[in-house]
């Protein structure tokens, strides 16, 4: 009986799909005939233009699908990309989409290594519409994905600002300026402050190297010197006291210049230097210059610390006040602070919707060339322009953490590119 | 010299970190016969757990903490012992246990991450502050620490050395037929050896917490605990604690000559002790008392 009624069922099955393949065939010969009764110069050109037009209507009507494949979603920061995007796709759907089509948000588990992130690159590439990829804070894990994006030919955005990143591929881009720009910055900020020969302390990535070799380059080109380049790998380190304690007893230093992250290897050396009382200049990167940061090492560790800030938390902004608005007011915002990196992720966005306006269409063709028409679109951390190292972001701002923890934001310094 | 003394300090200090964690290994290893690779993030769980009760519930009684603390750590040993030991106890495989604890590992890391905080977080310690003497610094947290430590050292040689039912739980790990045979309860003595252990670690965790931040890279003191059991002598506790200060010694000493390359000098030293000392600088009794 069990036999039989699978027989029938499998018959019925197969007799409705070869149902459907006729109906398809009927549909496209129907198309076939439609096209062959054009047969006048006239009829060729009208045929033609309601092509367009037909092509027109289907593109803006095609969602804008955005993939994040970054940083694992379990981490702090893949899973405050996933937060962000969600809201942002949210609001821009709630206001109508973008070219008559809907914003999708997808989301890849990035993992937390290399081969985690080209396998999630990948799958990313291969979503059926995909028109822009958001990518990975790692520089290393960007570069080792190059040829796949290349072949591809879909715009990505990393969090990461290696400059060697724009080199390796036509499709990679970043909100935020490439770090040359960074550490030229981070050494003038020594030198205004009378540092003359500082400690460069940094994480050991192609990144750190080149920042710390950038800020050699500047403070000698300027007739300073860098006392010692120290690196640490921030990956395996958990008890940085004896690192720390090596830079801060560095002969004839003034002053450090430090690359670090946010997370353990940041707030453990900030940490250290106060515990031990460093008493020259800490110049730090932008990473350091958030409300979560100081909140998390301390108010009394954090007080002194000069750089550059991306996103400014505490200056009177009213996109600023928006985005914080935005967060706290929406549900799925999780975290009881907004940092850069919720800012970087929205503007991300925001820079590929504001492409997709710019182009009118939302496949990944008009992306890209939406993406090099961006001109003085004002953001959430700065404004950004398209710069032919495929960086945007405009200006950065000088920083100081102030006795009471909040950053002071002075100056804004023009991005030189 | 300054520089050289305040190195040995936190050399000797972190070195006490390692020989903790290194202790759990060999409690686990001589009472259930288990290669622990979860160690390092049981670690993390016990600092996880400090934030979770101190910032983000804001518990504020030390005793209700303790307690509630004590009754996690209970439950995580006993699930581990159900999950990791048990299944695999007549197990023909034994390195299936091993590969197990790796697995279990990665799971509670994912969950501390995932329920408690993603974020690298800190939180106060006991004492805030340090003591500093001479530009010798040490932050009053590790006054706790060390005291903990010698809490901790002294009763498992208590229980291994003085207490009946420490070699009740020797007996049971070196040959469980005999032991069963005897009428020990096996299960039950190494359900309660991994209790032992996870509480033993978690609190560990939970004091190093406001020294070393609440993260899940806190279980990479678990590689450096693997060379201090093998450094020390494999299956002493003694020489796990003298392993611990002395991979401690050799990574604060080894940035006068790199500071990336630490674990190279580390391992590097393994590498020797095991071509030059296989048995360790203490090695294990367990071999001439079998003799």
């Amino acid at each position: 009986m069990k036999k039989r009624f699978l027989a029938v069922s499998v018959s019925l099955m197969l007799a409705l799909g070869l149902t459907g393949c006729g109906q398809g065939a009927k549909d496209s010969g129907q198309g076939g005939n439609d096209s062959t009764q054009a047969t006048t110069d006239q009829a060729q050109t009208e045929a033609a233009g309601s092509q367009e037009q037909t092509e027109k209507a289907e593109l803006n009507g095609a969602p804008l699908k955005i993939v994040y494949c970054g940083t694992s979603l379990s981490q702090e920061n893949g899973d405050r990309a996933k937060q962000v995007l969600e809201i942002a796709a949210k609001e821009c759907n709630a206001a109508g989409g973008v070219n008559g089509g809907e914003v999708v948000i997808e989301l890849i588990d990035g993992g937390n290594d290399q081969q985690a992130y080209i396998d999630a690159v990948l799958k990313a590439l291969e979503v059926e519409g995909v028109s822009a990829v958001i990518g990975t804070f790692y520089s290393q894990y960007a570069l080792a994905c190059a040829d796949y994006v290349n072949e591809a030919q879909i715009p990505v955005f990393n969090v990461a600002t290696n400059f060697e990143m724009a080199n390796a591929s036509d499709y990679y881009f970043t909100n935020r300026c490439v770090d040359t720009a960074f550490s030229n910055t981070m050494a003038q900020i020594a030198i205004d402050n009378g540092v003359k020969n500082p400690v460069t302390l940094f994480y050991n990535t192609s990144n750190g190297y080149n920042d710390s070799a950038f800020m050699k380059a500047y403070m000698e080109d300027k007739g300073f010197s860098v006392a010692e380049e120290i690196a640490f790998d921030n990956t395996t380190t958990t008890d940085y006291t004896s690192i720390v304690m090596q830079a801060m007893n560095v002969a004839d230093s003034d002053g450090i210049l430090l690359h670090a992250t946010a997370n353990t290897d940041g707030q453990s050396i900030i940490a250290l230097l106060h515990q031990y009382g460093y008493a020259h200049p800490i110049i730090s990167n932008s990473n350091l210059f958030s409300d979560s940061f100081v909140k998390n090492v301390g108010v009394d560790a954090c007080a002194g610390m000069i750089g550059f800030a991306e996103y400014t938390t505490t200056q009177e902004n009213e996109a600023n006040k928006a985005f914080q608005e935005l967060m706290f007011n929406n549900s799925s915002f999780s975290y009881d602070t907004v940092s850069w990196i919720d800012a970087s992720f929205y503007d991300d966005f925001s820079l590929i919707v504001e492409a997709a306006r710019l182009a009118g269409g939302n496949d990944k063709d008009s992306i890209l060339d939406g993406l090099t028409k961006i001109k003085g679109y004002d953001g959430i951390m700065t404004s950004y322009s398209y710069h032919e190292d495929h960086s945007y972001a405009d200006y950065i701002y000088l920083a100081v953490v102030q006795e009471d923890g909040t950053i002071e934001v002075s100056d804004a310094v023009e991005v030189t590119h | 010299m300054a520089l050289f003394f305040q190195q040995t300090l936190t050399g000797v200090s972190v070195g006490l970190v390692y020989a903790t964690v290194a202790m759990g290994l060999m409690l686990l290893l001589r009472a259930a016969g288990v290669m622990n690779f979860a160690q390092g993030n049981l670690l993390a769980m016990g600092a996880y757990l400090s934030f979770l009760f101190m910032e983000k519930l804001q518990l504020s009684s030390g005793l209700l903490m303790v307690i509630l603390a004590l009754a996690v750590f209970v439950a995580v040993g006993c699930v581990f012992c159900s999950v990791c030991f048990l299944p695999f106890k007549h197990a023909k495989w034994p390195q299936a246990m091993m590969i197990c604890t790796i697995g279990a590992g990665t799971v509670i890391q994912e969950c501390c991450l995932l329920f408690i905080t993603a974020e690298t977080r800190s939180v106060r310690p006991i004492l805030a502050g340090s003591l500093s003497v001479g530009g010798f610094v040490i932050p009053y947290q590790y006054f706790f620490i060390f005291g903990a430590m010698l809490f901790m050292m002294t009763g498992l040689f208590f229980l291994f050395e003085k207490m009946y039912c420490g070699r009740v739980m020797s007996a049971a790990a070196q040959n469980k037929y005999a032991a069963d045979l005897l009428g020990i309860p096996t299960n039950l003595t190494t359900m309660v050896t991994f209790c032992i252990v996870v509480c033993m670690v978690g609190f560990s965790g939970w004091l190093l917490a406001p020294v070393y931040r609440v993260s899940a890279s806190l279980s990479n003191f678990q590689a450096r605990a693997f060379a201090s059991v093998v450094i020390g002598g494999f299956g002493s506790l003694k020489g796990a604690i003298i392993g611990g200060i002395l991979v401690g010694l050799i990574e604060a000493y080894s940035t006068y000559f790199t500071t990336t390359y630490k674990d190279v000098v580390v391992f590097g030293c393994l590498l020797l002790v095991l071509a030059f000392c296989p048995q360790g600088i203490i090695p294990s009794g367990t071999k001439k008392e079998k003799a």
